[in-house]
């Protein structure tokens, strides 16, 4: 048993080490901000290594924790949705810029995908980003190929006006 | 271009994200901290099972007055059924650890006469227990049915609902004029195998994965199905995770 232990340590702790930046912006790209990719990263982590899976390599386990990560971000969001309903407009919160995001065309960017419904941002994340197909991708959020094209064609749409205003200002 | 031009932005915004920075000491904590929490969970879900299993014969129950059954066991043909059954857990993730019987064990054998890929990439099998000589068995080997799972490299990446499949008909009848009740037996012998594929559900894949995923590659795939030793022979054994499997499994194959 204490050899299990180690095992499943072991491969967590590779999957941490060699993968673990790669989750971190996988998460960022779903839901713009650093701390939440962390917290993203580390409870798919959890419940992917909460069940045994003794034969796991880190090639398998890594799909494998990007779905967990994209189903709870989803979920989250609903979740605070029902809860933004309950409770009296606020004001939004002022978005800390990130220093890193120096340039002009980072900032459009990142604003513009914030416009986007997190299924909009989730498709333009998984279709240009993880390159996966559009039934891949309608296997991962449980909808048809149809609402992923219209969530894409939406997404682009957005886009399309930020790089086309980017381009008029340089 | 312009998709080259939004996945060109899209690696540029991800590549300023600071390296991730995580103590996997805590990680592992909260991981061992999880399974706790789920493996309490699932005792208390397998008593709420086992309560609902009795419960569901509960009103054939009270209706006992032999010897056997104040000793809570159901007899047919010398074997001892105990009357509330357990199962092993094999949910997701889990491998399939001894003790196992094998295919074969005493008179019966468990056999896979087709495995077929449906047009939908779900798994459908045919099953069958055989035997060697004359015998009764339960029909519906168990109020546990037979079940099916998919495994890859010994793991469990997909399986059946693990709610029960209820027959139509109680697993046991009252014994007209005596109040007994009489386990609902079926004969087995050389030339009438009992046919278990009914009782076996399209498996689902595991949370995260989809048959798409499971059929990119058949390395290491197998159709595996387990029958409960102790149901199918009887045996004093309670304990699920002392419950002998029958075990017999097939390569899935693209």
């Amino acid at each position: 048993m204490g050899g299990l232990v180690a095992r499943w340590r072991e491969v967590m702790d590779e999957l941490v080490h060699s993968r673990g930046t790669a989750l971190k912006r996988y998460g960022y790209l779903l839901c713009g901000d650093e701390a939440g990719a962390t917290d993203l990263v580390q409870e798919a982590l959890v419940r992917t290594f909460a069940r045994p899976r003794l034969n796991w390599t880190v090639a398998e386990l890594e799909p494998y924790v990007k779905r967990v990560m994209l189903n709870n971000h989803l979920d989250n969001y609903r979740k605070k949705g029902r809860w933004r309903r309950l409770l009296p407009r606020l004001a939004e919160p002022e978005t800390a810029t990130d220093p890193a995001i120096a340039s002009i065309d980072r900032l459009a960017v990142f604003a513009a995908l914030r416009l986007l419904s997190p299924q909009q941002r989730a498709c333009l994340v998984l279709r240009y980003y993880e390159d996966l197909q559009v039934a891949e991708i309608a296997d991962q959020l449980g909808c048809s190929q149809g609402a992923v094209k219209r969530h894409l064609n939406v997404a682009i749409t957005r886009l399309r006006v930020t790089f086309s205003v980017t381009t008029v200002e340089g | 271009m312009e998709q080259q031009l939004i996945k060109q932005e899209l690696d540029q915004l991800a590549g300023v994200v600071e390296p991730l920075n995580l103590e996997v000491e805590h990680l592992s904590k909260r991981v061992i901290a999880r399974r706790r929490r789920r493996k309490a969970g699932a005792v208390v879900g397998a008593l709420v099972l086992v309560g609902g299993a009795s419960a569901g014969y509960g009103h054939l129950a009270s209706a006992r007055n032999s010897a056997d059954a104040a000793a809570g066991r159901n007899q047919v043909g010398g074997a001892v059924w105990p009357d509330q059954m357990q199962r092993r857990d094999l949910s997701c993730g889990k491998s399939i650890d001894p003790p196992i019987v094998g295919a074969d064990h005493g008179p019966f054998s468990l056999v896979i006469t087709k495995v077929s890929r449906g047009s939908d990439d779900t798994v459908q099998v045919s099953a069958a227990i055989t035997s060697k000589t004359a015998v009764r068995i339960p029909d519906r080997p168990g109020p546990t049915n037979p079940r099916l799972l998919i495994t890859r490299n010994g793991v469990v990446v997909a399986g059946q609902d693990p709610k029960l499949v209820m027959s139509p008909r109680p697993l046991t009848t009252v014994s007209p004029g005596h109040g007994d009740l009489v386990l609902r037996t079926v004969h087995v012998d050389p030339a009438h195998p009992y046919l278990i594929s009914p009782w076996l559900a399209s498996p689902n894949p595991c949370a995260g994965l989809t048959w798409a995923q499971l059929w990119a590659s058949d390395a290491g795939l197998q159709a595996v199905i387990v029958v409960s030793a102790n149901e199918l022979i009887g045996s004093r054994q309670m304990p699920p995770d002392t419950d002998p499997l029958f075990l017999a499994q097939a390569p899935l194959k693209q």
